[in-house]
């Protein structure tokens, strides 16, 4: 055997040298381009917005006393996770049919701060009014650094829980049904110990237990940051890429006694990982089990299709929605899954950096193609860094409409508001049919366009008049607190579909037939970036006047049908309780 | 260019030529003020002096035509781009900026220079500015094409793209023959959606650069679009025979070969297409771009590729000519370091890290760095020290026993080594290199084949079209005798990398032992 001694070599890999050098020139083809467009200029849909075009959208917060105000904690360390910090949950906590809201806060990284701002719960008094009820419920934390939140009802107990990712030890609050919360992470086993961002609770294995996902997104410390620099040339925020150290993502299998069962490497998911950030779980192939989609930030996506035996397998690739269309890998922060063209499979659309489009990955049974379209909900979207998303018909008139927080992740050359670099204006655009939309005037959807640095939104109707609200969680700034004031174009109906158990059917699909028309909702509430939305799905009906059928398919594939249905209310589907 | 400049120079000699008349005429008047207008003038003095008066005049006429056609035909005098904000950009970028628009300055009218300041500003990502400056280069010399398309770049970059696409719509039909803008049309047309237009531009691009891969790309991007499978696999195989490293033409072919349900090929080619980057076509002035980028960031990127196509030397200048702007920059520091252990000299990298320690002692690059130089520089007691402090700040990361197992390895101490090897792939699960790595300590330090084989096969598994790793697996086959399997592994290294430089050799020795 002939052989000469071996040294390192290949393997020697420098932190830092992260980017190939590429002069990347052409918008929409340059995935990782470094090169955004016109740095810090302002974008041409702020600069062209109708001002005198009615709003969409009316800022209540300050009114509404909901005064929650974000904190990264920024000290000039340019700590990453301060950068990636907020998310907002929306739960009707105390069941009184008013969604409430729960702000998940930054804080301080530096292990020397000793007065930490925490978490907020405000309740929803009706009548936009909320009060801070966080120190009674007992859902402050205990000074770990907040990135995201989902909401859901883990333990079938009738009270919906929260759970909180945080930079290290992640947090379940589990709801004591009398306004207050119990700490159960470590019963529950689900506390972790890496940078949770998005995650998602959902019955992969249909036992009828909410099982949970969370997304990771770095091994991070202070002793690994870096120094990295804007393109105004100041000390800025890194890319997660600089860092080479992506993060495997964790899978908690409901035990179905209060406990999880830690199954991450069992199921197979330590065999990809990424900076994961945006977390959507569906059934994406048609097959009947819950699937489960990551966008990664700057490498490819996963889509893990499940097995039907408790394993996962990464298919991103084959099935299409890894990269772009160029094999590119993008910088995905949230993702919505939604049936944009209403047939029953779910698209992804998934928020990245500025000087990538907006992508939308169309689901063809379970194969997907990277959807290029001029007027598609990318439009527009080349000049922001897009965080949260959702898609909701907010003017009635039958189509789903599309909401992005926008914020940089480094600084411009021009800034768009004095006080914050990182401020950009979100974006709003009505759906035009056909997968065509169009931005829509005022920019944002409100009268003053406030720039800010906007991380996690969430969405639902907050005062059930059959609207569509949004509250943003902005970066070291002020909660937005925006209610529909839209002109509305039609009807509108909202259904919540409950389990045999009385909890929100998660994962469940809701076919609307109206006037000839069919439309299709998906309820799964933890979408978008580390946010957890209105768990009810709300159709917005054009001219219909009465719903004649309702299908739901339950979690587990049967089928029932409901209705007819008046407009212009709110109803309960519950499990069991239709024709079969 | 030429006829530019010759014609700059003819203009610029006009304007004296013009001052001189001048002062003659002026001359000529006070001459002609010093005498009386008298009827007495003689005949022949007078019709001297109609003679004077008429050369005079003509000479007056020449020289207002002539100031007429010099108004009328110079190049204008345009206004400098600059950052409004140049104060806040990076000190290194700024000084350049400041350099380059000092050039233009002295030779306003050069389109050259605009071209050169439209070219800094591009590659360091100020479109805006770019835009402008690229639009006085398109005025000064309206007959070159690549001064229009960048003006289309720019615009596209700065994220009117509707206004961008007419600008390439206009600069194909001008300039017929210039492959790099129905390349520009292309793309931008199928971004619009206009697949037939698109489909008219590549062709066109196709029989402008019959040798450029970007064509057929963008014909099979159209025919993948449109769901002619068949259509796109036959046009993006030809892109891949042209250019077998184009991994955006081998995701395409992926997803065609998808679209026709040829799965296991789809999946290779996806694999073959993974992180791809989009070089658009290169042009004479994009090739000079990396030259200006003088954003810190930029410039590291630049000198690792630098050192990892072997030319680390190279990498040492970059970095050194920014360290003079950015002296306690860590970054630089390390990433120079890391430049000057690659190019043997260890030696400097060492002064360099000493200071990256005063400045912060817990910098976790600093450690790693130190313990690769201090082991070069035989140290190696120093650089295990160095390892097991890398680990300790950072448990959870490969690079501290990456370290730790090269200052093993030279001392070795193998064993070791190939454990510190595996606690690193334990951290990074889906690194094949540190696989293969783990593989070659088997193979040559510890005569381990079998064990070698499986780091190998492991590797191979994480990344099937790693081409490394089976230049190693047929060769390891080859060794072991292994024929058939060889064969195998050298039919999938030529599928991956048809033009490895491994693969003839490997062949020649593969049939050496078929024929014994």
């Amino acid at each position: 055997m002939e052989a000469s001694r071996t040294s390192l070599r290949g393997a020697i890999i420098p932190l830092n040298c992260v980017w190939l050098i590429a002069l990347v020139w052409s918008s929409g083809l340059s995935g990782c381009s470094k090169s955004p467009p016109a740095p810090g200029s302002v974008p041409a849909a702020v600069q062209h917005s109708d001002q005198s075009a009615d709003p969409w959208f009316e800022e209540t917060a300050v009114n509404a006393r909901l005064n929650f105000k974000h904190s990264s904690g920024a000290s000039g360390h340019f700590w990453m996770p301060e950068m990636m910090t907020g998310g907002v949950g929306l739960l009707d906590y105390d069941g009184d049919g008013y969604l409430d809201v729960f702000c998940v806060n930054g804080g301080s990284l530096d292990s020397t701060t000793t007065n930490r701002p925490g978490n907020k719960l405000y309740r929803n008094l009706g009548n936009w009014q909320f009060e801070d009820v966080t120190e009674r419920a007992g859902v402050g934390g205990h000074g770990e650094y907040g990135m995201g939140c989902t909401c859901a009802d883990y333990d079938g107990d009738g009270g919906t829980d929260i759970y909180v990712t945080n930079v290290g030890t992640n947090i379940l609050y589990h709801n004591n049904g009398d306004g207050t919360f119990t700490d159960v992470t470590r019963e529950a086993g689900v506390g972790g110990a890496s940078w949770g961002t998005s995650c998602a609770f959902f019955d992969y294995d249909g036992d009828g237990h909410l099982d949970l996902f969370v997304a990771n997104y770095l091994k991070w410390s202070p002793t690994r940051e870096l120094e990295c620099f804007s393109h105004g040339g100041l000390r800025d925020y890194c890319s997660p890429m600089n860092y080479k150290a992506p993060a495997v993502d964790s899978l908690y299998h409901n035990k179905g006694d209060g406990t999880f069962e830690n199954v991450t490497v069992s199921a197979g998911l330590d065999k990809a990982y990424g900076n994961g950030l945006g977390v959507a779980c569906a059934d994406f192939n048609g097959d009947g089990r819950l699937d489960i989609f990551v966008a990664n930030d700057a490498m490819p996506n996963q889509l893990w299709i499940n097995q039907g035996n408790g394993k996962f397998v990464d298919e991103a690739m084959i099935r299409g929605c890894a990269v772009n269309t160029y094999g590119v890998p993008r910088a995905g922060m949230g993702v919505a899954a939604v049936d944009l063209d209403q047939k029953g499979w779910l698209d992804l659309f998934v928020t990245h950096l500025v000087g990538e489009d907006n992508g939308l990955f169309m689901n063809g049974k379970g194969y997907f193609t990277d959807a290029l379209h001029p007027k598609g909900p990318g439009s527009g979207s080349l000049p922001f860094t897009g965080f949260g998303v959702g898609f909701a018909d907010f003017d009635h008139d039958g189509q789903l409409d599309l909401y992005v927080a926008n914020g940089r992740v480094k600084s411009g050359a021009r800034n768009l508001n004095p006080t914050d670099p990182y401020a950009e204006p979100n974006s709003l655009l009505r759906g035009l049919g056909g997968g065509q939309f169009e931005q829509v005037s005022p920019q944002g959807g409100v009268v003053e366009s406030r720039a800010a640095t906007s991380r996690g939104a969430a969405f639902g109707d907050l005062d059930n008049d059959g609207d569509m609200d949004v509250v943003i969680i902005n970066r070291d700034g002020p909660v937005h607190l925006l209610r529909n004031i839209a002109r509305k174009q039609g009807s509108w109906i909202i259904f919540r579909a409950l389990s045999r158990k009385h909890t929100d059917a998660i994962n469940a699909w809701v076919r609307v037939e109206a006037a000839g028309k069919v439309y299709w909702r998906y309820v799964q509430p933890n979408q978008g970036y580390c946010s957890s939305s209105d768990p009810r799905v709300h159709f917005g009906l054009d001219s219909a006047q009465k719903v004649e059928r309702v299908t739901v398919r339950w979690p587990d594939g049967a089928e029932e049908f409901f209705g007819p249905f008046e407009v212009g209310r709110i109803f309960e589907l519950n499990e069991g309780k239709g024709q079969k | 260019m030429a006829r530019v400049r010759a014609s700059h120079f003819t203009l610029d000699m006009a304007l004296p030529r013009c001052v001189k008349l001048k002062f003659r005429g002026a001359n000529i008047g006070r001459d002609l003020e010093g005498v009386s207008p008298s009827n007495e003038l003689s005949r022949p003095r007078r019709s001297r002096r109609l003679l004077l008066a008429w050369v005079v005049a003509m000479a007056l006429l020449l020289a207002f035509a002539g100031l007429g056609n010099y108004l009328r035909t110079r190049k204008p005098l345009l206004d400098v781009p600059l950052p409004g904000d140049i104060g806040n950009l990076e000190t290194q970028l700024r000084a350049y900026i400041e350099e380059k628009v000092q050039r233009v300055r002295e030779s306003p009218r050069e389109m050259q220079r605009y071209a050169t300041l439209g070219i800094v500003y591009a590659a360091n990502g100020l479109w805006n500015e770019a835009q402008k400056a690229f639009k006085n280069a398109a005025q000064l010399n309206p007959k070159e094409p690549l001064a229009q398309m960048y003006v289309g770049i720019a615009t596209q970059e700065s994220g009117d793209l509707d206004q961008a696409l007419q600008l390439f719509r206009q600069l194909a039909v001008q300039f017929r023959n210039f492959a790099p803008a129905h390349y520009r049309l292309g793309h931008a047309l199928l971004r619009a959606g206009a697949l037939d237009e698109a489909e008219s531009a590549f062709q066109r691009l196709i029989a402008c650069a019959p040798t450029e891969w970007r064509g057929l790309a963008g014909l099979g991007d159209v025919k993948l679009r449109r769901g002619d499978y068949a259509a796109a696999v036959h046009c993006l195989e030809q892109a891949v025979r042209h250019d077998p490293s184009a991994k955006n033409a081998h995701h395409l072919l992926g997803m065609a070969y998808r679209g026709m349900g040829r799965m296991e090929d789809a999946a290779l080619e996806l694999r073959l297409g993974l992180n791809a980057v989009v070089f658009p076509m290169p042009d004479a002035w994009s090739e000079t771009a990396s030259q200006h980028m003088r954003l810190l960031q930029d410039q590291i990127d630049i000198a690792n590729a630098y050192s990892q196509a072997g030319s680390p030397n190279k990498a040492v200048e970059l970095l050194d000519r920014a360290l003079s702007f950015h002296p306690r920059n860590l970054a630089l520091l390390n990433n120079l370091a890391i430049a000057y252990n690659r190019s043997g000299q260890p030696q400097k990298a060492r002064p360099l890290l000493q200071r990256m320690l005063q400045i912060d002692e817990r910098y976790l690059s600093a450690h790693i760095t130190l313990s690769f130089n201090a082991q070069m520089l035989g140290f190696n007691d120093e650089a295990l020290a160095h390892a097991e402090k890398a680990i300790a700040l950072a448990p959870d990361t490969p690079q501290g026993y990456l370290a730790k197992a090269n200052v093993l390895l030279a001392m070795e101490r193998d064993v070791e080594a190939l454990a510190a090897l595996g606690t690193a792939f334990s951290c990074d699960p889906q690194n094949a290199e540190v696989q293969i790595e783990m593989g070659d300590v088997c193979l040559r330090n510890l005569n381990r084949p079998a064990e070698a084989m499986e780091h190998y096969k492991n590797a191979s598994k994480l990344d099937p079209v790693f081409a490394p790793v089976h230049v190693r697996v047929a060769d390891l086959q080859i060794k072991l005798g292994e024929t058939n399997e060889a064969r195998a592994s050298l039919q999938t290294l030529r599928r991956i990398s048809p033009n490895a430089p491994e693969l003839a050799v490997l062949e020649g020795r593969l049939q050496k032992l078929r024929n014994r």
